[in-house]
């Protein structure tokens, strides 16, 4: 399958700042393509500018054959758009979003009762469609949300942080719908800064940070470039400072690196071989006085990437 | 249905299913209108005006004759109903009725006030400043507000009748017809000409004009309450469609909208539709209930249809332009009030025009409210489509010039 999605030097500047620094990666047909970074790191932005939203200062990017530059609303037709907010009418119900949303996109008459009902069926609010959307739950309300982007049958559809600021059950569901949406051959762009998310959901996987892809490719491409070090999480305890600790475990020659989160208190610390330093860590905790709650031990994961190629935790 | 009909229509469906919205926009004008109409006495198309027999002391110091022609006025068969003139001599026993609230006006004509406004016009000067003193009771501004529009009146035609008797004297004198000496001899004739000028028809109509809708067209306060407060809860309408330009940016429906194959353009244009659309279902209800159930007498249906859809689109100008000049909804919303409740007093949508200070009155034709006000006003007391071309006009160039400065400022906006 040939890329339905390539961004090439992509670049925005907002007045002096530069807050995408010439992106570029490809999206192959039926793939799910995430781009992890932090907040701030140039997501949204990015994405964005895909979805002809905004229009980049330089570069450009093909979808579907189309140049977001030259031809904006051919593109805009191919892809569907999944907001990290709830972009919908509360007043209305989820029928007349979708029946508002589908002529956006240019629907109507009998193709569009039939969009709407396949949409309604495929998101499980059939029943509940002629309810306000006011009065749905959190969970519902992502449905739709995600319903009005498949409306027109897109050929690659954005998801920007979907699972932001909901529940457990409701993120697990969006995960889950993002799996069978691709189970059934949609080319997905998931944007999140949980690892976790990137881990279950892609084929593939971009790093962003501060604007720029700092590495992009499978989970187990990603992984390996952490080498076979290992990383060793020490949870303290509630009241503890992780700086002196992180300072002193960053002077011992068996750690390659050590950083810190301060809630809840966590010093990460990678290192190549965990059993022969494992001793000597906790005896500088104790020197230091800094109590440790528990100990774990984890395989490298996209975490660990970014920690070694940025020195900071994603959720810094 | 094109795009930006959908974006409208989705708009309107909104604003109707919202409860708030719908007292806001329609009960609480009509209950206003109602309320104010009941406390001042019109309760009916063609009902008596609320005003009446307004106390007023006149202290004629005059030694000539003209002083005596402004009594004479005040007492006409014309004014007996709207005012109760009472002549006092002692100017501080009136002032202190005043003070009191006894009265609502004291007139003091001074003892020259023949010669002045004679040699005012030999010397073909302005109208003489401070010629008669007014004092009116701030506790009673319509009242007040009456008695000082038919001084004015009164003074300018006292004024102009004058100057012509002195014209045609100076004519005489100047062509040979008579001699300067023969002068005194028919001064008392002039005299009474220009007595007779003063009090004939010209005068009447001044009456008939200065108190519009006060008595002689019997004021009908539902009449001009109805459209003051349909004008005035417009313009929160209108306010609201602005405000809901920017609540929708923050919500992310624009931004979303934006990312769908419809043009910026479609969506200002279905949103300055759908304000135009709710601001017109909004008149139209309340044109129609006030005729229905209040009698209000709307007169050409055509004229009314045609103000009512120029005013509608003066106003969404003004909302479409606090949209393209507010940073987010909170401050649209404050703006927009404010704009509305500044222009609603300029224009007259709380007391009668004629009410207020001349200044105000012109300042308030920047606004949709007095040129709507004006039209309404005229066609509820007989006025046809020809009467109103001015306010018609008016309203269709506010609407155009302030859509236009609005474009310019969304696209600096979005540059």
């Amino acid at each position: 399958m040939g890329a339905i999605l390539e961004a090439r030097e992509l670049v925005k500047s907002f007045g002096d700042v530069r807050a995408v620094k010439g992106v570029t990666f490809a999206i192959e047909e039926g793939e799910i393509f995430s781009l992890l970074g932090p907040n701030g790191a140039g997501k949204t932005t990015t994405i964005s500018m895909l979805s002809g939203l905004i229009k980049p200062t330089s570069g450009d990017a093909v979808i579907a054959g189309y140049s977001i530059s030259r031809e904006p609303n051919a593109v805009k037709r191919a892809i569907g758009v999944v907001p990290q907010e709830i972009a919908l009418y509360e007043t209305l119900s989820a029928r007349e979003n979708l029946f508002f949303w589908g002529r956006m996109y240019g629907l109507g008459g009998a193709l569009l009762k039939r969009r709407v009902a396949e949409v309604l069926d495929m998101i499980g609010l059939t029943e509940r469609a002629d309810h306000k959307v006011a009065t749905y739950s959190g969970g519902m309300k992502r449905r739709v949300n995600i319903g009005v982007g498949l409306l027109h049958g897109p050929k690659i559809i954005y998801m920007d942080e979907p699972t932001v600021g909901i529940d457990p059950q409701s993120r697990r569901n969006i995960l889950d719908a993002v799996k069978e949406l691709n189970r059934q051959g949609m080319t997905v762009l998931y944007t999140t800064h949980y690892m976790e998310e990137a881990e279950e959901l892609s084929h593939r996987v971009g790093i962003i940070d501060h604007g720029e892809l700092i590495a992009l490719g499978t989970q187990q491409e990603l992984t390996r470039m952490v080498g076979e070090e290992q990383t060793l999480k020490l949870h303290l305890g509630e009241d503890e400072n992780p700086t002196p600790l992180v300072e002193a475990l960053s002077k011992l020659p068996t750690v390659t690196k050590a950083t810190a989160s301060a809630e809840p208190p966590i010093v990460t610390v990678i290192l190549p071989e965990i059993k022969e330093s494992l001793a000597q860590i906790i005896g500088t905790a104790h020197q230091l006085d800094v109590r440790i709650r528990s100990v774990d031990i984890e395989e490298p994961n996209l975490e660990a990437v970014f920690l070694h190629l940025t020195g900071r935790a994603l959720r810094d | 249905m094109p795009k930006f009909l959908s974006i409208a229509w989705k708009d309107l469906k909104i604003t109707f299913r919202d409860r708030a919205a719908l007292i806001t926009m329609l009960l609480t004008p009509f209950a206003l209108s109602l309320a104010v109409a009941a406390a001042f006495g019109g309760s009916g198309g063609g009902s008596t005006a609320g005003i009446r027999d307004i106390p007023v002391v006149i202290v004629n110091n005059d030694q000539g004759d003209l002083g005596n022609l402004i009594v004479e006025i005040f007492n006409s068969p014309e004014l007996v109903d709207l005012l109760e003139p009472t002549l006092m001599s002692d100017e501080a026993a009136a002032r202190s009725q005043l003070e009191n609230g006894d009265l609502v006006s004291v007139i003091v004509i001074p003892p020259d006030f023949s010669e002045r406004l004679s040699a005012s016009q030999s010397a073909n000067s302005e109208q003489p400043q401070g010629i008669v003193e007014v004092y009116t009771n701030v506790a009673r501004p319509l009242s007040s507000g009456v008695v000082r529009d038919i001084i004015n009146r009164v003074l300018s035609r006292l004024i102009a009748g004058s100057a012509t008797v002195q014209l045609v004297s100076n004519q005489l004198v100047e062509t040979d017809r008579i001699a300067p000496e023969q002068m005194a001899a028919l001064a008392p004739e002039l005299a009474q000409r220009a007595r007779q000028l003063v009090q004939g028809e010209g005068l009447i109509s001044v009456e008939a004009e200065s108190v519009a809708g006060v008595r002689r067209t019997e004021f009908n306060w539902l009449a001009y309450m109805a459209p003051s407060m349909a004008i005035l809860f417009l313009m929160f309408t209108v306010t609201n469609g602005g405000r809901s330009l920017l609540a929708e940016r923050e919500s992310g429906t624009l931004p979303r909208l934006l990312t769908t194959p419809t043009s910026a353009g479609q969506i200002i244009g279905g949103k300055v539709a759908g304000i135009y659309f709710t601001g017109l279902a909004q008149m139209g209800i309340l044109l129609v209930a006030s005729y229905v159930i209040l009698g209000v007498p709307w007169g050409s249906i055509l004229a009314v249809i045609l103000v009512t859809l120029a005013l509608v689109g003066a106003a969404t100008g003004w909302g479409i332009l606090l949209a393209a000049i507010s940073r987010n909804a909170a401050q649209a919303g404050t703006i927009g009030m404010t704009i509305a409740l500044v222009f609603a007093g300029l224009s007259g949508n709380f007391i009668p025009r004629q009410a207020l200070p001349e200044f105000m009155r012109t300042a308030s034709y920047i606004s949709p409210n007095s040129w709507g006000l004006e039209a309404y006003s005229k066609l509820t007391s007989g006025g046809t489509l020809a009467d109103v071309t001015t306010p018609l006009a008016a309203l269709a160039a506010m609407a155009l010039i302030l859509f236009i400065i609005s474009v310019v400022a969304f696209r600096r906006q979005s540059q």
